[in-house]
């Protein structure tokens, strides 16, 4: 006898629908199983038989075919176990067939019939409700994260008797609420507790208000990690779609416990040993990299010298579009990564140029290392902060800005940006087109000038130009202003990267 | 007026024989090699092709000669006669050039010049008073001679550009009309527009070993005072103090720290009784003129941070407190807009010009 019932596969972040389909015949005994799984999906006949036997049920001694369809597509993981055994066991008569109709199933099975949680339920949830799906039944863990999908009914199953038992009538399913949001929890990263570094406060503040990739420079240990640490907390929450976004790729990639929407912006910070793919997605069924899993947050490259040309070449792309399409033989992919880049390097070899006369690099020595961070990358970088370390005075003296004040002056010139540009695919001034910029009623002509100026004199090339015009775009929006005065202009070209690429 | 024949065919047979000198052991190089007669050159240096040599030299064409120096874009002079006048420092020179080559403006050889010559693999020290020292000499409207090579020659040219009409020469080993290093392409275009650059060799001559320390006492002979700014022990800089002492010119050094190698050289220039340098003052006071203060000339908002420029470099973490990070920053802009301020690696800014 034939049955079959609906469940998930994951295409890139996509959920994609798949049937699994059980015919029972007479026969010699055999459990065969076929759609193009990898190894968890192979071994899942013996979880499946396990599971049922030790639920007290019957594993037919026939001929038992099962199938995942498309069978095209590349299936992987061990989510299709509990829609098997749903199948299997309406296929064998143990629970009526007819009760499998406008059901999805996805979770693991354990060997004594338990329901497992599996990476990727919101999305089958997604794909659930896309689908026209009425009852999507997945392990009590992560029911709360599929119930974050309005529109769906979620059924939370403890173990197959439940699952039987459920299919047949004969208890009532025990419908999910979604998961409570973990308001955006205290991070405990305050940028209060950076002391003495008023300019990298400053620059950290204008690159979560616009967006903005920065380049901080500065001899080892002046606190360049901390400072990026602190980024993600002076942007405004996940809120919405965002949220459901990120939640979505965390689940995905396995970083996701199942409690309610991500509200925090995601910090990745990979060490520069990271392949290109694990730097911008790939695999034979291809997994998002660093910079999605840093979509919508920050993506700090600390030594960014030390990475070699082609990571960094494969991770320009993905921030000039904001995704990142990975081909493989299976077909194409594509994933989000919309996000801060924040890098940090030494200025020369040896860290301490710029720290009086601690520094011997030779010229050459210097040169090579501003060559390494000339390449196409700085292309994408808005911002560059020089850091220093503080003198024993500033530290007793200097009060620091609390991440709350800053956090508040970054939704004032949000605010100021959705005022200005209502409707408009621009989500950040880091994308905003020259003509947007340069319009009258938002620069002012002195500025216009004094950005001319700069042009004039070889301070900026007309690449710089425009970048320049953006972050003071931003500096305007951090005071509230509807105009971008000169003195916007000015603080923009004081922190932007040299015309050669270097940072000199 | 062009150069007379003979001298001109002079500077022809430099051209030609510069292999034979390059395979000349240093040790054997007679001194005044360059200087010598045509036909004591073509026997010491000619070998096998004496003869070709002297054939070529007695059909020797001065027009064809004038016409490859017309064509590289150069004007040439030598001591009797030219298109620009024969500076005066040479006519008393042990080992004058035959002629002299140059690539714009031919009048700054005639000028009061220093030099400010150095090692190529300077440090971010040594290349910032290079480029200190050569603004404030400029600003001063003296002519800064150098090299053109990497390190502190770069520098001190580029310190001089950055002064507004500000003076400088460089003097090549090649032919004038080749940029060597290459990676000085832009600095050399610059000079050729707003300064000169001068060899004594023909156009399109390439670059050999002992073109170096030829070129050093031309750059030595064109100048009243020789800065050497780094130098180590054997460095090419030495030969322009050696040279600048054989021609009474004031030889001067920077100090430097007795740990650094870049330093043993000029620090034992200072033992043997060079003019010590204590600030670009002090050699402007040596060449009896005032130091120009680019604070006087600033706007008035802009006079406080000129003069904290001045005083030595400034980092924006060490300078504001907090609040005035974004205010300082906008100062600091303004002036590099006005082209006084220069950020340098690490982050920290300095005053040019």
């Amino acid at each position: 006898m034939l049955a079959r019932v609906a469940t998930f596969a994951l295409s890139a972040l996509d959920p994609v629908r798949v049937t699994a389909e059980v015919d029972v015949r007479p026969g010699l005994p055999a459990f065969t199983l076929v759609g193009l799984g990898d190894v968890a999906v192979r071994e899942s006949r013996e979880r499946v038989r396990s599971a049922l036997l030790n639920s007290g049920f019957d594993f037919p001694l026939r001929r038992i075919v099962a199938n995942l369809a498309p069978a095209s597509l590349k299936k992987a993981g061990p989510a299709f176990d509990a829609a098997l055994a749903a199948a299997l066991l309406a296929a064998s008569e143990q629970v009526p067939v007819g009760s499998l109709d406008g059901v999805a199933v996805f979770a693991e099975l354990s060997l004594g019939g338990e329901l497992r949680g599996c990476r990727g339920t919101l999305a089958a949830a997604e794909g659930a409700r896309a689908s026209g799906i009425e009852l999507l039944l997945v392990a009590e863990e992560r029911a709360g994260e599929a119930a974050l999908v309005t529109g769906l009914k979620v059924g939370a199953i403890r173990d197959l008797q439940e699952l039987a038992a459920v299919l047949s009538g004969n208890a009532e399913v025990r419908l999910a609420r979604p998961a409570i949001d973990v308001a955006a929890v205290d991070s405990g990263l305050d940028l209060a507790d950076v002391r003495g570094q008023p300019h990298a406060s400053r620059a950290l503040e204008i690159a979560a208000a616009g967006s903005h990739n920065l380049l901080m420079e500065g001899p080892p240990g002046v606190g360049k990690t901390m400072l990026a640490r602190r980024l993600p907390g002076l942007i405004p929450p996940l809120a919405g779609d965002e949220a459901l976004e990120v939640t979505r790729i965390q689940s995905v990639a396995g970083l996701f416990d199942g409690g309610g929407l991500v509200r925090q912006r995601p910090f990745r910070a990979p060490h520069h040993t990271v392949s290109p793919a694990g730097l911008v997605g790939g695999g034979s069924i291809p997994m998002p990299g660093e910079v999605t899993l840093a979509h919508r947050g920050v993506l700090f490259l600390d030594e960014l010298s030390e990475f070699p040309r082609h990571s960094l070449d494969a991770l320009r792309q993905p921030l000039e579009d904001g995704s990142v399409t990975v081909v493989r033989r299976s077909g194409a992919a594509t994933f989000p990564a919309r996000c801060t880049l924040v890098a940090a390097t030494n200025p020369c070899p040896c860290g301490y140029a710029g720290q009086g006369s601690r520094c011997h690099c030779d010229q050459q020595a210097i040169d090579r290392h501003q060559r390494r961070l000339s390449g196409p990358l700085v292309d994408r970088l808005d911002l560059l902060v020089a850091l220093a370390n503080p003198t024993g005075d500033q530290l007793r003296s200097s009060s620091s800005t609390s991440t709350a004040e800053v956090a508040g002056r970054v939704v004032a010139a949000h605010a100021q940006r959705n005022l200005r540009w209502p409707q408009s695919t621009i989500r950040s001034n880091a994308e905003a087109p020259e003509a947007s910029l340069t319009d009258q009623r938002c620069l002012s002509k002195e500025a216009l000038e004094a950005v001319d100026a700069a042009y004039a004199r070889g301070l900026v090339g007309l690449r710089g130009r425009v970048r320049v015009l953006r972050v003071a775009r931003t500096i305007a929006d951090l005071r509230e202003a509807g105009l971008t005065g000169v003195e916007d202009v000015l603080e923009a070209l004081s922190m932007r990267l040299r015309v050669d690429g270097g940072t000199q | 007026m062009n150069p007379c024949t003979d001298c001109l065919s002079i500077a022809w047979l430099l051209g030609e024989v510069g292999g034979h000198i390059e395979t000349m052991p240093p040790r054997s190089r007679p001194r005044g090699l360059l200087t010598l007669e045509p036909e004591a050159m073509i026997h010491l240096l000619g070998g096998k092709r004496s003869a070709s040599l002297r054939k070529r030299l007695s059909q020797f064409d001065p027009d064809a000669a004038i016409d490859r120096i017309d064509a590289a874009g150069l004007k040439a002079a030598c001591c009797h006669s030219g298109q620009f006048e024969w500076p005066n420092a040479l006519v008393i020179d042990p080992e004058p050039p035959a002629v002299l080559h140059v690539a714009g403006d031919a009048g700054l050889l005639a000028r009061p010049s220093v030099a400010v010559v150095g090692a190529r693999r300077a440090d971010a020290y040594g290349r910032e008073v290079a480029r200190q020292l050569a603004s404030q000499l400029a600003a001063a409207g003296i002519c800064v001679v150098s090299g053109l090579a990497l390190g502190i020659d770069g520098a001190a040219h580029r310190g001089a550009l950055d002064v507004e009409r500000g003076l400088t020469t460089a003097v090549l080993g090649g032919g004038a009309d080749r940029c060597y290093p290459r990676k000085h392409l832009p600095i050399y275009r610059e000079i050729v527009d707003r300064g000169c650059v001068v060899s004594e060799m023909p156009p399109g001559t390439a670059v050999w070993r002992w073109s170096f320390p030829a070129r050093n006492r031309l750059i030595a002979s064109l100048s009243k005072v020789v800065t050497v700014i780094q130098a180590a022990v054997g460095s090419g800089s030495l030969h322009t103090a050696e040279a600048a002492l054989e021609r009474s010119v004031t030889v001067a050094a920077i100090p430097g720290l007795i740990s650094n190698p870049l330093s043993h050289g000029t620090n034992r220039l200072l033992a043997d009784g060079a003019l010590v340098i204590c600030s670009p003052e002090q050699l402007l006071e040596q060449l009896g003129l005032q130091r120009v203060a680019r604070s006087k000339i600033v706007p008035h908002e802009l006079r406080e941070l000129m003069q904290r420029l001045e005083a030595g470099p400034v980092n924006p973490p060490d300078a504001a407190s907090r609040g005035e990070a974004a205010e300082f920053n906008s100062r600091l802009a303004q002036l590099e807009l006005l082209g006084l301020a220069r950020r340098m690696p690490g982050g920290s800014w300095v005053a040019s010009g």
